[in-house]
């Protein structure tokens, strides 16, 4: 028998499956990049932890104390659980391309001034999540930022900076060297001759 | 016998299908329009990212730029538990 096709009504649907299919499925990939980007705030966020602790403690000096920060923050970024998620899919963007380190305290301009100046010694990196920036057919965009800079962050860590070794020996010794100036027309003139600097890492 | 056109019922379905087809494109369409005109997706998903980005920066809700007074390193801010 054969079968007429103008006298059911197979298919009838099919329009409004394909609205709402396409809704749902929309719907589904902004709940899982929603999900993957606050995963990988918080992934990132233990990173720049990791590396401002790795610099907050005392080195040899400043840069070295920079140096490790970043190798530690390059040893984390390279995880094979991470980097592919930056270089080959290309969900999250590292902005600026590198880590920023040391003195941050000018990004805060309520820092106030002299003495009760806040010091905010740490690491900081930009962070961009590319995949909340997602058109889907019928609905629009997600973005409707005009600054440029899509779902962008800056993630913070600051812990502060120990005085470095050398930064130690400097104070030592311009201390020192005070009290030769103060003492210089004194009778322990002679005496003072006889100190000498030591430092134990600590000022 | 002569079929009559006019008095079977063929083809009735098939108007009454695209009839039907033609409310529920309406519907998607003024549903769609809606959803662009009104920028509902960006509402649901750029809205809240300003707030997210400020307590990702700054530890409190409100938008980055004007948070960072109430960075948690801030002196004023130490002991702190006020929002």
């Amino acid at each position: 028998m054969k079968k007429n096709i103008l006298n059911n009504s197979d298919g009838i649907l099919t329009a409004d499956y394909m609205f709402a299919i396409v809704l749902a499925m929309g719907f589904m990939i902004i709940l899982f990049s929603l999900s993957m980007t606050m995963t990988m705030v918080d992934v990132v966020q233990y990173m720049t932890f990791s590396s401002a602790r790795v610099y907050t403690v005392a080195n040899l000096n400043e840069e070295a104390s920079e140096g490790l920060a970043r190798a530690k923050f390059s040893q984390l970024y390279s995880n094979p659980a991470i980097k592919p998620l930056f270089d080959k899919a290309k969900w999250f963007e590292l902005l600026g391309g590198e880590l920023q380190v040391g003195d941050l305290t000018d990004e805060f301009p309520s820092s106030g001034t002299g003495a009760d100046r806040n010091t905010f010694y740490g690491v900081s990196v930009g962070l961009r999540a590319k995949m909340l920036d997602i058109k889907i057919p019928f609905y629009g965009s997600t973005n409707n930022r005009e600054d440029g800079k899509g779902f962008s962050t800056e993630i913070h860590t600051f812990l502060g900076r120990e005085s470095s070794i050398e930064e130690c020996q400097n104070f030592s010794a311009k201390r020192l060297e005070f009290l030769y100036e103060y003492y210089q027309h004194s009778a322990l003139q002679n005496t003072l001759q006889n100190y000498i600097n030591i430092t134990d890492n600590g000022c | 016998m002569k079929n009559k056109l006019i008095k079977n019922n063929i083809g009735q379905t098939m108007v009454e299908g695209v009839l039907l087809l033609v409310v529920f494109v309406t519907i998607a369409l003024t549903v769609s329009n809606q959803f662009k005109d009104n920028k509902l997706l960006a509402q649901i998903v750029s809205g809240p990212w300003d707030r997210l980005d400020g307590m990702i920066q700054n530890g409190t809700w409100g938008r980055a730029s004007s948070g960072r007074g109430k960075h948690p390193n801030d002196n004023n801010r130490h002991v702190s538990t006020s929002e």
